[in-house]
């Protein structure tokens, strides 16, 4: 009865829904009188929104009106873009302005579709919580937890084995598999000490996909939980999301964010680590989430629990693609499976270190995702809702940002350097129109986002990327077959800052070109060669673009990586015991693999050199490390772990990477975005970034 | 041609043959008139400048340029003995040492000679002048006079410069003298004398009344009308005096138009005897070649009969004197249906607008097709209307190079090939999207031009002058279809007076219009009056039957109409009680401007004016000390619903003689729009001043929001932020319902 209530109340609210949708449209094509009437029309609209986000902060209703008005100053945009401004059958256009025309209109139509995308992708947040398990563990399911690892050095598995071993799951029930693609001794004798199953291929097709498809067919858990060989699992890791497959039984998989606790290179190159949010954290802090409301949740790869049932209805993990695992949950999804997204940081693992393999590994992801848009299109392929259709088409669309971004850097240039018309309206009218729609688009994202991307960092993302990402992601349209597989380098030490200037060419080169349309601007300015506000609107888009690229630049200097481990900052009490049974108490500062910080009164009795015994203490167990004095002064001593056994390494990884509230507070940590600071924020760095790079080709010249 | 004519020929042509001395180059004085009180009457001198004959500006000619025309009128009464054509020209520097074209002249098709060679170095030639006579029999009475680039006979193959090289002046004239001929007076003939269309300059018309009763009134007005519907666009001038002189010597000379009741007319011996309302032409007493129009009756009443009978034709027409015995007044006409408008219920065939024999053209030509629309069209943000172009034509085998251009006001439309066909004749069709932006309210001009290319190598075609299997021809069952084009207009707006005469044509016969004189007119304001009601006619081209014209004081009776009201402030209270007062002078008059508060125009209630036109340009041009000769304006009737009030007040009696002069020339149309149009000595400053609205006419209720919306924007955002509002209140219900539902029990 209740159900059946609710399903009309549904309905009659959907009718209304729907039936607001044409007049909404219809308002779209009203035409402005002049460009003065839109300016008004566009700024009201802001206004209004800037009153709302102030008045009401954080109310839902609040940030879905602003959504509203977005969408509807950009459709009146796009309306009038598309029937106005294209030039058609205006004799005052040439033949040759046509393709720069359509090709500025094609950059912005996709941008126009992205923001729609992504403004119902997360519309509404799940933000769904962990499910308990049963009191009695005897009813808790057996897990099978697999390391992949091919590669990588020993020293980056062991603490994520460590921190398998230290899940808090009955024994009996958990079985944990280091898949070594790699074959190597040392890693099955690493094992073999740990006491834990080692797996390894006698060949090595189809990558991480071939190597957990062969112990997919070699173990027989009821779940499956997968672990890149860098993400170190919490104790509590498979407490938090079994729970949510138990009580779901059509559920396939539970997805936990990849936390990083190490700088991304953006956060070290600029020195913002912890001062704006991780390249990531839009993703797994919000599209997630917002993915899982529409039961669109997407397979990473890792940190993630698997229904053994639901991978054997559709014969393991996807092989055809190199994101095999966006392409599984694709799959899965089309099999009627459902998914949950658990926004809880249930394991951590290393950024990776150089803007270079920065870029590697998302042109491995661009590429994966452009091959499973032609391989198993999500608009038409069956099986799928409506809804995660246009969730998969978003995470699949949104890679394609290159060339766009690309047409945008360089849009301006053609007027300013040839005269090229590349759009067919007054300057007055495109700023009238445009201006408004960027406005509020800032200040719904930045209200969507908010803690997870703040503004304008968007665009320093995708611009360092546009370059290399370009021609991936056309061959994968092109041909989805071609290409090869290259595993993401985590580990690095940067000896020395350098300025990447391989990495950074594409983007000298794009700086020097609006350099120069900034000259060729301002000589047409004082010459008076062609219309005023069509060079005054193109110069301001050239020093938008310079600002972005300076930012990009700023990001190519990579700075020193002096620590081989990052430390992470960890307060908890401790005490250390002397040869001479003197104990001092304090309280950690920050922890690392090599050794600990204390803060503590009386270290001057302390000497350089002397070995201890360090006991950190956690809930109700003291934990003791041998260690020894590297560094003192008045306030805090640092020590060094001396060599530890294998349990002891383990209880270090239980202290530095497995409590389970390890990384939610961090993440917490994270400032809220405030526009103007954000744009100030990035022309500083625009500033630091264009500084060097003149420095850099000088001191080039200087040394030829 | 005789030996003995072609001798006269030469002697006449020794004799007047130009002579390039700039000297001469003035325009000649009119004769004095000589003292023979009748015989001075006889003659006639008349010059007329390039631009009276409608060159605006200065036309430069290149080599390749087409024909250049100019055509000038004679009523059949006059007979030209004498005639030259001067022509001023200069030409335009130049580097190249390429032959340059040759200019000759013709009238009527036969040439009067060439232009002289420049003077002076290429670099800097000085304008300079060359005389033509004109053979007075080759005058007739529709003259062409044509300028075209004709080749060397000599040596027609040279290659010839194609750059502009020359610039005709539109200071150049004809003058022209002779006899004018003594006509028997017959009703059968009029229009003429007073109208003859195809006259070139502007026609005076002289209105004798007798008095300035509301009967009278309206019989001049019915007559002036009637003249509107027979000039066809010429160029018209009102005088009229009330008051008869008691010596008919005393009269004015040249046509005259009488319009009295015989207890008015003093005892003239040309006048007949009245027997009812009564027509006569009678040849006037101070000039033998002039006539006087007789609009007779009993009464004022009876002569208003007798004005309705001219104007309705309904006169015996077969002597010099008609008694109008009893007039059968048609059936009222319906809305826009005004005999020259487009009737846009349905597609219109050219072959109504056009003569069939004027849409063929043989070898490049173009076919002009004029017509006019109703002025209530809503144009606002459609593209197109279908032109249905069925057309035929033969060009050369193996020619693929013509083509048919089609322009709407000189606006380019469409280009359609004319590939070479077989022989025999093959109509094609085409249907053409025609620009509705590129359409004006009223007159509009078609241009179809068939562009043939001869396909003759040019060392050949140099030779040809033209080639007649070159034809074209448009069908009559071509036709513009209009229908898709809602009638709508928001009013007052002024730029349909000029164009259209909008809303007092909307019932052609002026059913619904009444004019509002003062209790005893001027000269000023019946000139005003007198050439109104002939343009509202010339506009529809229905003469006004139905006008009623009515004082301040007699207002009761036409509460109901569209109200147009002459005079001045003195002379007419109306025009203080329903108008703006303006010019703002005091705080009174100046609280009926609406200036647009600050209120208003943050908020946008409506789409304001632009700032050059809006009511405070309206109080800077009057802040400024400027002297108009009078203000227009158009302002919603507060005594009905739906109808406006036109006011036409001139700052005095004098002022508004110089008003009709400035507002009734077309060149000055255009400076005519929103709702205050202010006239000064030369030119008419418009003005768009907030102030109620009101509509006619019916929109599809999709269109009637958009331009409801498009000119609230206030609106559009009302309606947008509910919209949202609604909406995202909506989805904040249902969106937290989902999250459950999606999160299970």
């Amino acid at each position: 009865m209740a159900s059946k209530e609710s399903g009309s109340f549904f309905s009659w609210k959907i009718v209304l829904l729907l039936a607001g949708i044409p007049p909404f449209l219809f308002l779209m094509t009203i035409p402005a009188k002049d460009w003065t009437t839109q300016l008004w029309l566009g700024g009201s609209l802001l206004l209004i929104a800037l009153l709302m986000r102030a008045l009401f902060p954080g109310r839902r209703w609040v940030l879905i009106t602003m959504i509203f008005i977005s969408l509807y100053l950009t459709g009146r945009y796009g309306w009038w873009r598309a029937t106005q401004t294209l030039g058609i059958g205006d004799p005052r256009i040439h033949g040759y302005e046509y393709p720069f025309i359509f090709l500025l209109f094609g950059a912005e139509l996709f941008s126009w579709t992205v923001t729609v995308l992504g403004y119902f992708q997360s519309l509404s947040p799940l933000q769904r919580k962990a499910e308990p398990l049963p009191e009695e563990t005897e009813l808790w399911p057996h897990v099978d937890v697999f390391i992949t690892t091919y590669n990588e050095p020993l020293s980056i598995v062991r603490p994520t084995v460590l921190g398998a071993l230290n899940l808090d799951w009955p024994p009996e029930k958990l079985k944990i598999y280091l898949l070594d693609d790699g074959n190597r001794p040392a890693f099955r004798d690493f094992a073999n000490a740990a006491g834990i199953e080692y797996l390894a291929r006698p060949e090595r097709r189809h990558a991480k996909a071939g190597n957990l498809n062969y112990a997919f067919s070699r173990t027989s858990g009821k779940y499956i939980a997968v672990f890149d060989c860098d993400h170190i699992p919490t104790r509590s890791f498979l407490q938090t999301t079994v729970g949510i497959l138990e009580k779901q039984p059509r559920y396939s998989f539970v997805q936990t964010p990849h936390h990083f606790y190490s700088p991304d290179p953006y956060e070290r190159n600029l020195d913002v680590f912890h001062e704006i949010p991780n390249e990531g954290s839009l993703f797994y802090g919000v599209v997630q989430d917002g993915n899982d409301f529409w039961d669109a949740t997407t397979f990473c790869g890792s940190c993630a629990v698997l229904r053994r049932t639901s991978l054997e209805e559709i014969g393991g993990i996807a092989v055809d693609t190199v994101t095999e695992d966006a392409h599984t949950s694709l799959r899965l999804h089309k099999k009627g499976w459902q998914s949950a997204y658990l926004n809880l940081p249930q394991a951590a693992g290393l950024a990776t270190t150089t803007l270079s393999a920065h870029i590697r590994q998302r042109v491995r992801w661009a590429r994966g995702m452009i091959q499973i848009f032609r391989i198993d299109n999500p608009l038409f392929t069956p099986g799928l809702t409506l809804f995660q259709r246009l969730c998969y088409l978003n995470g699949m669309m949104h890679f394609l940002f290159s060339l766009p971004r690309i047409i945008f850097l360089l849009a301006p240039l053609a007027y300013l350097y040839f005269g090229i018309k590349i759009f067919d309206a007054d300057a007055y009218s495109i700023a009238a129109y445009a201006l408004p729609v960027l406005a509020v688009a800032l200040l719904t994202n930045s209200t969507i986002q908010g803690a997870h991307r703040h503004s304008f960092w968007n665009e320093v993302y995708e611009t360092t990327l546009a370059p290399y990402i370009l021609l991936p992601t056309v061959v994968a349209l092109l041909n989805p077959k071609a290409g090869i597989f290259n595993v993401t380098s985590k580990e690095g030490v940067i000896r020395e800052d350098f300025f990447d200037t391989r990495i950074a060419r594409p983007f000298i080169v794009f700086w020097l070109l609006n350099l120069g349309g900034l000259v060729a601007g301002i000589y047409r300015y004082t010459r008076g060669l062609g219309e005023i506000p069509t060079i005054v609107l193109t110069l301001v888009w050239v020093i938008h673009n310079m600002i972005v690229l300076g930012a990009t630049l700023a990001v190519g200097w990579e700075t020193t990586q002096r620590r081989n481990r990052p430390r992470i900052p960890l307060t908890l009490p401790a005490r250390i015991m002397g040869p001479g049974q003197k104990i001092l108490s304090g309280e950690t500062e920050d922890v690392s693999d090599l050794g600990v910080r204390l803060r503590i009164g009386q270290g001057d009795s302390l000497l350089l050199g002397e070995r201890l015994l360090l006991q950190i203490a956690l809930y109700d167990t003291v934990y003791e490390f041998p260690c020894e004095v590297v560094g003192l002064d008045e306030f805090s001593v640092r020590l060094n772990f001396l060599p530890l056994t294998l349990a002891e390494e383990r209880n270090l990884v239980l202290i530095l990477y497995g409590r389970a509230d390890a990384w939610a507070m961090i993440r917490s940590q994270n400032r809220r975005d405030r526009i103007m600071a954000s744009l100030g924020q990035i022309m500083k760095f625009a500033a630091f970034g264009q500084i060097r790079l003149l420095r850099a080709l000088f001191r080039e010249r200087q040394a030829q | 041609m005789t030996p003995f004519r072609f001798s006269v020929l030469l002697l006449l042509v020794g004799l007047f043959f130009s002579n390039p001395d700039p000297s001469l180059a003035t325009p000649p004085e009119s004769p004095a008139v000589a003292s023979p009180p009748f015989e001075a009457y006889r003659q006639f001198a008349k010059s007329f400048t390039f631009s009276e004959l409608g060159w605006r500006r200065a036309v430069e000619i290149s080599g390749t340029s087409m024909d250049r025309s100019a055509f000038f009128g004679f009523p059949p009464s006059q007979m030209v003995e004498q005639g030259q054509v001067t022509v001023r020209f200069s030409y335009l520097p130049r580097k190249t040492s390429v032959r340059m074209p040759r200019l000759e002249l013709d009238i009527n098709e036969t040439s009067l000679g060439t232009l002289p060679l420049p003077l002076g170095p290429p670099e800097h030639p000085t304008p300079q002048s060359a005389t033509f006579r004109i053979p007075p029999y080759l005058v007739t009475t529709l003259n062409s006079l044509r300028i075209r680039v004709a080749k060397d006979p000599n040596h027609p193959c040279d290659r010839i410069y194609t750059g502009p090289f020359i610039r005709i002046d539109p200071g150049s004239w004809v003058s022209l003298s002779g006899i004018r001929i003594h006509f028997p007076n017959r009703l059968s003939d009029l229009p003429l004398p007073f109208l003859y269309h195809a006259m070139t300059g502007t026609r005076t018309l002289t209105f004798l009344l007798g008095h300035t009763d509301i009967p009278l009134l309206e019989a001049a007005g019915i007559t002036a009308s009637w003249i509107g519907v027979k000039s066809e666009s010429t160029p018209l001038k009102f005088q009229a005096t009330a008051g008869l002189p008691n010596d008919p010597g005393s009269l004015p000379t040249g046509n005259l138009i009488l319009v009295a009741a015989t207890p008015q007319l003093p005892p003239w011996p040309f006048i007949p005897p009245v027997n009812g309302p009564t027509l006569a032409l009678v040849d006037n007493p101070d000039d033998p070649y002039g006539k006087i129009l007789l609009i007779l009756g009993r009464n004022s009443g009876e002569v208003r009969t007798a004005a309705l009978g001219l104007s309705l034709g309904q006169f015996d027409a077969s002597g010099s004197l008609a008694t109008v015995s009893s007039i059968i007044l048609p059936a009222s006409r319906g809305k826009n249906e005004a005999p020259r408008w487009i009737d846009t219920r349905k597609p219109v065939r050219l072959d109504t607008l056009v003569d069939k024999d004027r849409l063929k053209v043989s070898g490049t030509g173009s076919l002009p097709v004029r017509f006019s629309l109703p002025s209530d069209l809503f144009v606002w943000h459609q593209s197109s209307f279908p032109l249905a172009l069925h057309y035929r034509y033969a060009t050369l085998p193996g020619e693929e190079r013509s083509r048919l251009d089609l322009l709407l006001n000189k606006q380019f439309q469409d280009s359609i090939p004319l590939p070479s066909t077989p022989p025999g004749a093959s109509d094609q069709f085409r249907s053409i999207p025609v620009s509705l932006k590129d359409l004006t309210p009223f007159r509009n001009v078609l241009r179809i031009n068939f562009n043939f290319q001869s396909g003759i190598p040019g060392i050949l075609s140099c030779t040809a002058n033209h080639n007649p299997r070159l034809q074209g021809t448009i069908l009559g069952n071509s036709s513009l279809d209009l229908t898709a084009i809602p009638h709508y207009v928001r009013l007052p707006n002024l730029r349909l007076v000029p164009n259209g005469g909008y809303p007092f044509t909307r019932y052609p016969d002026l059913r619904g219009t009444a004019v509002v004189l003062p209790e005893s007119p001027g000269e000023g304001d019946l000139r005003i009056f007198l050439h109104l009601m002939a343009f509202l006619s010339e506009e529809t081209g229905s003469p006004g039957i139905y006008l009623s014209v009515t004082t301040a004081d007699h207002l009761s009776a036409f509460r109901d109409r569209n109200l147009i009201l002459i005079g001045t402030y003195d002379t007419n209270p109306l025009l203080i009680r329903y108008g703006k007062a303006l010019p703002l002078d005091t705080p009174e008059s100046r609280s009926r401007i609406r200036l647009e508060s600050r209120l208003e125009s943050l908020f946008r209630w409506s789409n304001p004016p632009p700032h050059a036109y809006g009511p405070e340009a309206l109080a800077a041009y009057f802040k400024e000390d400027r002297n108009p000769l009078g203000v227009m304006e158009e302002d919603v009737s507060p005594l009905a619903p739906r109808k406006v009030i036109l006011s036409l007040g001139g700052v005095s009696e004098a002022s508004l003689l110089s008003m009709d002069r400035v507002l009734f020339d077309p060149r000055h149309f255009s400076d005519i729009f929103g709702q205050v149009s202010v006239v000064g000595a030369d030119r008419i400053h418009s003005f768009l001043v907030p102030g109620d609205r009101f509509s006619l006419g019916h929109l599809p209720i999709l269109t009637a929001l958009r331009f409801w919306f498009y000119s609230h924007p206030l609106g559009t955002l009302a309606a947008l932020l509910l919209l949202s509002a609604l909406l995202a209140s909506i989805l904040s219900g249902i969106l937290p319902a989902l999250a459950h539902r999606r999160q299970g029990p």
